[in-house]
């Protein structure tokens, strides 16, 4: 793996760097130190607390989000008239981010318990989700349709045996996508707007000058978000009945 | 006497260019009847309403203004009685060639493991047994438009409507598809009407041949086939079928050429008028 590679030669050119004393080791300390930091957060048992807290925060707001967007996607594709009063709403709020949203959703959440960052995820996975679901469909072919009507389908069947598989490879983009977005806020929203998660983990450690505690917190995000999405892209080939890209 | 299954009367329709705004009449003013377990073909220079037509019936698409009649009724919308056979297949490319020609039987309420049983029965009738696990990108063209029969004669239809259902295929996987559909039409007693561009084939499979005009199209002549029957590959040396061949070629010649000239401006197009009228007093 080409991209394991470019990982230690950064990290040994790092080391290297604090060895031969050219990066403070207070700003920026050495690959061994934040190492440490990872085997005491990990030995504790703590960073695993935190890692769980901040996943099931982005599941449940990617939950919450899906259940809301994908029906509403669909709504909204397959109705003019919803589509026109759905539309402007949605393209009123989609450019708001979803960290502007924590003071209403402190003031409305608290800043204890995981209704905050729930909402916070919530807001992050539902604006792909919609877009996409809704471009899915809106993608249809005409042919289809046609297809599926001259065969007799009823709108139950257009719904789930044409519309929702036709948009499927779109809405699992979307979830791709959704998740990673959520991932991100539920971080920013725990550095704000809560006790707990691997957000509150660095804003603490920050607080304290721990620095390479904060590092450990940003490496376990990183990390944890490319071992998803690699996960998800897998779903993704799996859902798509594109030629080419599902070739078996 | 016996109602036609289809009837058409003074039929016209307009479609509008969403961008530039201007109406471009494709049929105007179409009549046409299609007897019950007839197989007619339809043949016209291209752009002359021939798909256009076929949609009328299948109920994709309703007249601007005249009649349009199934079994004597209005054709409202599209029904599994009147089904269609696409030129670019219309499988679903989401499910496999099984799962494609369960699709009528789901939606006429069978059970799963009926659906499937019944699936199979018409995969095998079109000789694909082995392959209703495929799906349609696994599948060649031929081998496609195969599930697109099976599929359609899984609606129970009392018509098939084809649209150039062999266009995109090779030459001999078309001859024997056209031989097989043939062989379904005359085990079925089911109304055929297919579209095409191709002279032997109209020839070959039909008892019939409606010629279209240029745009906006109607019907210029409607042609009865008299080749012996069941129709075998040595019909195509039969010297009745090379008269027809010529006499329609001739026809459609006319109204390509129509076409043409009413795309290159009005002084053309009284140019090949008269070059039309000369051709018409040949015998
Ligand atoms: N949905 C449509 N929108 C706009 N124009 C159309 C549409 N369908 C057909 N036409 C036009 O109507 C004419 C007849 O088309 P069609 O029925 O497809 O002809 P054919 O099948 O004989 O080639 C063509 O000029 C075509 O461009
Ligand atoms: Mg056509």
């Amino acid at each position: 793996m080409k991209g394991l590679v470019s990982v230690i030669l950064i990290a040994a050119a790092w080391q290297a760097a604090s060895l031969l004393g050219w990066l403070n080791p207070y700003l920026l300390p050495p690959p061994t130190k934040v190492l440490y930091a990872f085997k005491d957060a990990a030995q504790g048992g703590i960073l695993f607390i935190y890692l769980a807290a901040s996943l099931r925060r982005v599941l449940t707001g990617l939950a919450l989000g899906f259940a809301a967007a994908v029906p509403l996607g669909v709504l909204a594709a397959s109705r003019a008239g919803v589509r026109a009063y759905l539309l402007p709403v949605i393209e009123l709020l989609r450019p708001v981010p979803p960290i502007a949203w924590i003071p209403l959703a402190i003031l409305w959440f608290g800043i204890k318990g995981n209704g905050a960052s729930n909402f916070i995820t919530f807001i992050a996975a539902f604006f792909p989700l919609f877009l996409h679901t809704f471009s899915g469909v809106r993608h249809i072919e005409e042919i289809h349709l046609n297809a599926a009507r001259t065969l007799g389908a009823d709108r139950k069947m257009l719904l789930f045996d044409v519309a929702i598989p036709s948009a499927l490879p779109f809405i699992v983009t979307g979830l791709r996508i959704s998740l990673g977005f959520a991932w991100m806020s539920v971080i920013a929203a725990e550095l704000i707007a809560s006790t707990s998660g691997l957000g509150y983990m660095i804003e603490m450690n920050r607080s304290m000058m721990n620095i390479p505690n904060v590092m450990c917190g940003m490496i376990t995000i990183g990390a944890t978000g490319y071992l998803m999405n690699e996960a998800i892209v897998r779903v993704e080939r799996r859902f798509s009945w594109k030629p080419g890209r599902q070739d078996k | 006497m016996t109602q036609p299954i289809f009837k058409a009367e003074n039929v016209y329709k307009s479609f509008k260019d969403p961008k530039s705004g201007v109406s471009l009449c494709a049929l105007g003013g179409l009549s046409l009847e299609i007897r019950q377990g007839e197989f007619v073909s339809v043949i016209g220079p291209s752009g002359s309403g021939k798909t256009t037509l076929l949609y009328l019936m299948a109920g994709f698409l309703r007249p601007d203004s005249g009649t349009l009649l199934y079994k004597g009724e209005e054709v409202l919308g599209p029904s599994p009685e009147r089904t269609v056979i696409f030129q670019e297949y219309g499988l679903f490319p989401w499910k496999t060639a099984a799962g494609n020609v369960e699709f009528p039987l789901k939606a006429r309420g069978l059970s799963a493991e009926a659906r499937r049983i019944e699936a199979l029965k018409y995969i095998s009738m079109v000789h694909l047994d082995g392959f209703a696990d495929k799906y349609p990108h696994q599948l060649s063209g031929g081998m496609k438009q195969r599930v697109g029969i099976a599929r359609a004669l899984a609606c129970g239809p009392q018509a098939v409507l084809m649209d150039e259902p062999f266009a995109a295929l090779d030459n001999i996987t078309r001859e024997m598809l056209q031989e097989e559909i043939l062989r379904l039409w005359s085990g079925l007693g089911k109304t055929f009407v297919l579209i095409t561009h191709h002279l032997d084939e109209a020839i070959f499979m039909s008892q019939r041949i409606i010629v279209m005009s240029a745009r906006p199209g109607i019907v210029k002549e409607s042609v009865e086939v008299r080749l012996p029957e069941p129709r075998t590959a040595e019909v195509k040396a039969h010297p009745a079928f090379m008269a027809l061949k010529v006499r329609l070629m001739k026809s459609l010649r006319e109204e390509v050429e129509k076409s043409l000239a009413a795309s290159k401006g009005p002084s053309f197009v009284r140019e090949m008028g008269v070059i039309k009228v000369v051709e018409k007093e040949e015998p």
